[in-house]
């Protein structure tokens, strides 16, 4: 899987020299707030789509998706979603069916495709035409975003990592 | 190890890696033993440092000899699912039983000029000192064995940045100036970053012995045993 800014790093040597034995200097408040990053947030729906990103060969997965329901109902949707421009219009509509899907998925491949569809739409709409097509408050979407970068396959990571970058410059 | 096994108040652990890696035979023994002294060595190592019973030696010799002694036993893992308790707590019972055992033999047999004091026995609190210890020994491991993931998946960019925000406490607008990137990006990247750290923190309980859906009641506890106010997020959890 590539990931958002996957780029070789050779500015930097790969390990940080802290002499002696690696991490070494942990303190204990150091210790216990990275203890507490393994337990879970409260769950969201969002969090079912970082799963699968990062859980299969999101890349294929995606692309599979684009195939069919909700994305054939917008043309070309691998261009129109990732390169654009897509109109305005036909971005809220994938995300209104995309929502829709979710309320009701007949499958849980659907259901995911449905999540997928929401956010690549909102996001979409965001990087494309600065448009905020959603109700979500805008930290906990740029939230959502940032994660769903953070395990999406190159372009799609671009996608959400824009978006983001947009909301985070809004008020 | 005889003592008797402590109740513990937190669900109970099921073995499932350790009993597949047994059930593999000589090379999942190796692995399950190269576990525990991966992530023990050092906790023990500061437990006996804090004990009365430094005169016994080295403490690389000191635990090593331990580790020697007792995960080469053909029924140590055998006894410690008997016993019930948490494997931590299994081990750090063994070394103060381990020290009691050099403690006996050297005071037999004293190096001339030393005179050995009495022993020094502290069961219930070594438990206690070993959760605290457990946690900085958990996070490290867990911290080579991400860093070691990114290195190899070449994300060493990514774990860069996670390590200043994260372990340096630096905020993404620093970093990002830094590293030429915008400070969402950065903030992307630690993500990443971060994602694997949190595998690689929960893959070391499940390594532990605990099974998946007693992981976070695990981390809750040593959390709470390190007077962490979990109270809100608890909260949270049951308004959801």
């Amino acid at each position: 899987m590539t990931q958002a800014g996957s780029e070789p790093d050779r500015a930097h040597a790969p390990r940080v020299d802290r002499g002696g034995q690696p991490y070494e200097d942990i303190t204990e408040v150091q210790a216990t707030s990275l203890l507490r990053m393994g337990l879970p947030g409260p769950r969201k729906a969002a969090d079912d789509l970082v799963d699968q990103l990062e859980a299969t060969d999101s890349g294929r997965w995606l692309d599979s998706l684009l195939r069919r329901s909700p994305f054939d109902e917008l043309s070309n949707a691998h261009i129109a979603l990732l390169a654009g421009p897509a109109d305005v219009s036909a971005l809220n509509a994938l995300k209104d069916r995309g929502k829709d899907i979710v309320k009701n998925p007949p499958t849980r491949e659907a259901y995911l495709a449905g999540l997928a569809a929401y956010y690549a739409a909102i996001a979409a709409a965001l990087v494309q035409h600065n448009q905020f097509i959603t109700r979500q408050p805008r930290a906990e979407l740029e939230s959502v975003l940032q994660e769903l970068a953070s395990v999406a396959p190159g372009a799609w990571a671009e996608l959400f990592t824009k978006a983001a970058m947009k909301l985070s410059k809004q008020p | 190890m005889g003592a008797p096994a402590k109740k513990d108040a937190f669900p109970p652990t099921r073995t499932d890696y350790i009993d597949d890696e047994l059930n593999r035979g000589t090379s999942g023994r190796q692995n399950v033993n190269r576990h525990i002294m991966e992530v023990y060595a050092w906790p023990l190592k500061v437990y006996f440092l804090g004990t009365k019973d430094r005169w016994l030696g080295e403490p690389e010799e000191i635990v090593q000899g331990f580790f020697a002694s007792r995960l080469e036993m053909p029924n140590f893992f055998a006894d410690w699912k008997r016993n019930g308790m948490k494997l931590r707590h299994w081990l750090i019972n063994g070394f103060c039983f381990y020290l009691k055992e050099e403690h006996r033999r050297r005071s037999r047999h004293p190096r001339p000029g030393s005179e050995a004091p009495e022993p020094y026995y502290e069961d219930e609190r070594a438990i206690e000192k070993m959760d605290l210890q457990c946690i900085v020994a958990f996070v490290r491991s867990a911290l080579e064995m991400a860093e070691k993931i990114c290195m190899d998946q070449d994300l060493a960019t990514h774990w860069r940045i996670f390590h200043a925000h994260y372990y340096g406490g630096r905020p993404y607008a620093s970093i990002a100036s830094e590293f030429g990137v915008h400070p969402t990006r950065a903030a992307v990247m630690a993500r990443t970053a971060r994602r694997k750290f949190i595998h690689a923190l929960r893959e070391l309980f499940r390594r532990d012995g605990v099974a998946e859906e007693s992981i976070d009641a695990e981390i809750r506890n040593l959390l709470r045993q390190a007077g962490i106010d979990l109270r809100e997020e608890e909260q949270g959890e049951n308004e959801e």
